[in-house]
């Protein structure tokens, strides 16, 4: 497990993931925990803004959109997502 | 009866939660807009009357969490406190409980006991869940109620069972004896068995505490956190590192557990459709030809149209100006009165349609969803800038007229990006700088006219964009200025929310923007009215006459008009605005301006579109051929140019001053505002003037 780290950033488009840990040292990361973003959640990735960025992903029911920088501040189990 | 004290009922819940509309529902259509003491924060306010019973509905901003209601911690726990003396009203998504209900989790914490009013409760039928509020009731210690904004739904109980907790007015059960919720309690027993004072602290005090459960030192034991979040769930995996982490599974672990016990299926099972627009609206290669033709749409009606009841109500006041001059007598009173007075009423109102159809669709684009959509397409581009992506609306609308776009400059949720927003905006060229460029161009550049507008607007967007992105290097955002961008589910607006909406944005705009610009236009007036007696070079009353008394051909009509204008002009230039104009000559010679030039941007500071009209004056060329004479006068295409590029940047017009004023509160922003584009305007058109010369033109 000791790749490098896969984040949220990373996600394509249609996959689902499970969140592994969210950086707590920045303000952003805090409030994403607070709307559920918990470690052993599933996300999944729905669409990229056609400049690349945010990227909406759905989680717990709704959908939210993230800037690049926030998403990686995510990271991701590596056994989920089928592959 | 009359000096009952006042009772308050607190708004609280997630965006897009239709709060607006419940509080709309709940109050008639009387909002007080006004600002909780001390801080920038909106604070709406209504009366709500029901079964003999009142008391004031506050609407609090929406938040996905206690820790952000205001923007800064001051800010929360002055509001927080302020919940404690009222009954606290939670609206809940019922299409999103599972995020909805961790505010109220998070209030419950800080002993709260909120009253939930799911709304939207056709799309947890949608979902295919009916929720059991007996069983809500018992577990939670809230009373709650299913509602639906559109068809009112659940509105006649939620009126009665307001009106029952202010007839048993007692905001103090607010305590934790009520909440059966297993998580609360327990998390209360714990915290007040390590702090002593725990239970007797204000919501505000409590929430802070709650914040900074991970600044215990490392000699704490976590290990007692997780005994209370029962570790049954399966995604319960890692130790727990800190408490906002505990805080935050706890929440979560109990709202599933809550949901478990409340929801129940129902038989027919639809699919979540909603979403699925976005496979279009977002699409890759739809998505930007979709939102343009939207926000062209927009800007079309808003400003294409809008010219219509804007030159009605423009021509209608003159009419009535003109009629009265007729019938009043000929004092300095009534010219005050006509020329000073009604021209700035004139000038206030004819704003209205604008105002009123901008927002008309911005409350469509809002609450349908699409803005939000609107504002992920563009962010990347905004980012750059230093904004949100639904700045990129106010920009827009900005280049159609400055003043709307500052009156929903609320959209822009950061304080900091609204102030620069206010610095900004004054130098995006509104469609009022339009008659002064096409003037120019048409006279000083007549083979190529077009490329030369496009030039200018070029230029503009350039000067914009720069000084964006050296206001962000100044003001960058703080590190809490973080704005979530959720994407709600697409809705069909609420018809109940326009009425309020166009009622608080007219009486705004009329109260605080409408008296700057009324006394703006006295004072100019008084400036262009005395001295009165002027020393004319001849005394042209008799040599008219004289003209007049020989026979009448074109050449003595020539003739007298001529005289006329020669006279209009002479009486301009004698009064205290062109001598103010001719002193600060000077300061304009190195761009090239005469002093008509220098005098017709005073005006323009009223309202842009007044330079040409002052110029015309001021030269009052023969034939109205203004191009003639002011090439006879000096002007050139290098100083023409010069002007052009001045009179896009100088100075916010006086309307849109006034509105900067109200929005920022601010007198230092509102003096930056006019100064930065006043020192941008210099530099710009010096430097093009010396290189239109050099090259030669």
């Amino acid at each position: 497990m000791s790749q490098k780290r896969f984040t949220l950033a990373e996600l394509p488009e249609g996959k689902t993931a499970t969140i592994g840990e969210v950086d707590l040292q920045t303000p952003i990361g805090r409030r994403l925990l607070e709307l559920g973003f918990l470690p052993g959640t599933p996300i999944k990735a729905t669409f990229r803004a056609p400049l690349g960025e945010p990227l909406a992903f759905e989680i717990r029911g709704f959908h939210i959109g993230l800037r690049q920088c926030e998403a990686a501040l995510v990271a991701l189990k590596h056994d989920t997502d089928g592959k | 009866m009359a000096n009952k004290p006042e009772k308050f009922l607190f708004l609280v819940g997630n965006p897009n939660t239709g709060k607006t509309t419940i509080f709309n529902i709940l109050t008639g259509q009387h909002a007080k807009v006004g600002n909780w003491p001390g801080v920038t924060i909106e604070r709406r306010e209504g009366r709500f009357e029901f079964a003999e019973e009142e008391g004031i509905l506050i609407d609090l901003p929406g938040t996905y969490s206690m820790n952000t209601l205001g923007n800064d911690e001051k800010t929360v726990g002055l509001i927080l406190d302020e919940l404690e003396k009222g009954i606290v009203l939670n609206v809940v998504d019922a299409g999103n409980l599972e995020r909805n209900l961790v505010l109220t989790l998070q209030m419950m914490e800080m002993g709260i006991v909120p009253i939930v009013i799911f709304n939207c409760s056709d799309e947890l039928k949608a979902k295919g869940f009916t929720l059991d509020s007996v069983s809500f009731e018992a577990l939670t210690g809230c009373k709650c109620i299913l509602t639906n904004g559109r068809t009112l739904e659940g509105f006649d109980s939620l009126r009665a069972l307001i009106a029952e907790s202010l007839r048993h007015w007692n905001p103090r059960r607010n305590s934790y004896s009520n909440i059966s919720l297993d998580w609360v309690k327990k998390l209360s027993s714990f915290l007040a068995e390590k702090d002593s004072e725990w239970k007797a602290l204000s919501p505000a005090q409590k929430l802070k505490k709650l914040a900074n459960l991970d600044e215990i030192p490392e000699s704490f034991d976590f290990s007692v956190f997780q005994n209370l979040v029962q570790s049954s769930s399966v995604c319960w995996r890692n130790s727990l590192k800190n408490g906002i982490e505990f805080l935050c599974f706890g929440r979560f672990h109990e709202i599933s557990r809550l949901l478990k016990a409340c929801l129940a299926p129902l038989q027919v099972k639809k699919s979540d459709e909603n979403h699925s627009l976005d496979r279009i609206l977002l699409n890759k290669w739809l998505a930007f030809p979709i939102f343009f033709t939207v926000l062209g749409i927009i800007f079309w009606t808003t400003f294409s149209l809008g010219k219509f009841p804007s030159s009605w109500i423009g021509t209608f006041l003159g009419n009535i100006a003109e009629y009265l001059r007729g019938i009043l007598p000929k004092t300095i009173l009534t010219e005050l009165f006509l020329d000073g007075v009604w021209a700035g009423i004139s000038g206030v109102l004819v704003f209205l349609p604008n105002i009123l159809i901008l927002f008309f669709c911005l409350v469509i684009l809002e609450d349908s969803g699409y803005l939000a959509r609107g504002a992920f397409l563009l962010d990347r581009v905004m980012a750059w800038f230093g904004f949100q992506g639904r700045a990129f609306v106010l920009f827009l609308m900005g280049i159609g007229c400055n003043v709307p776009a500052l009156l929903a400059s609320k959209m822009i949720e950061s304080p900091v990006q609204r102030i620069r927003f206010f610095l900004l905006i004054p130098l995006v060229a509104c469609s009022a700088r339009l008659p002064i460029l096409t003037c120019l161009v048409g006279i000083f550049f007549p083979s190529f006219p077009g490329l030369m507008l496009f030039f200018m607007f070029f230029l503009n967007f350039l000067v914009v964009a720069v000084v964006a992105m050296l206001l962000f290097k100044i003001w960058p955002d703080s590190r809490s200025d973080f704005f979530l961008l959720e994407l709600p589910p697409y809705r069909i607006p609420s018809w109940r929310n326009f009425l309020p909406m166009f009622i608080e944005k007219i009486r705004h705009f009329l109260e605080k923007a409408g008296t700057v610009i009324l006394l703006g236009t006295i004072v100019i007036w008084v400036l262009n009215y005395f001295p009165q007696e002027t020393e004319f070079s001849q005394d042209f009353d008799i040599e008219i006459s004289k003209l007049r008394q020989m026979p009448f051909d074109a050449s003595i009509q020539k003739k007298i008009d001529k005289l006329l204008s020669q006279k209009e002009k002479e009486k301009i230039s004698g009064k205290f605005l062109a001598r103010f104009g001719k002193a600060v000559v000077p300061l304009f010679e190195p761009l090239g301006f005469g002093w008509r030039e220098a005098v017709s941007l005073i005006p323009g500071f009223l309202a842009k579109e007044s330079i040409v009209s002052t110029l015309t004056v001021l030269y009052s060329p023969v034939d109205g051929d203004l191009g003639a004479a002011m090439k006879k006068e000096g002007m050139t295409a290098p100083s023409a140019l010069s002007l052009m590029l001045f009179s896009i940047f100088y100075v916010p017009c006086l309307p849109t001053l006034g509105m900067i004023y109200r929005e920022s509160k601010s007198f230092r922003i509102t003096l930056l505002a006019l100064i930065i584009p006043g020192m941008l305007a210099w530099c710009i058109s010096f430097f093009f003037y010396r290189i239109a010369i050099f090259c030669g033109f």
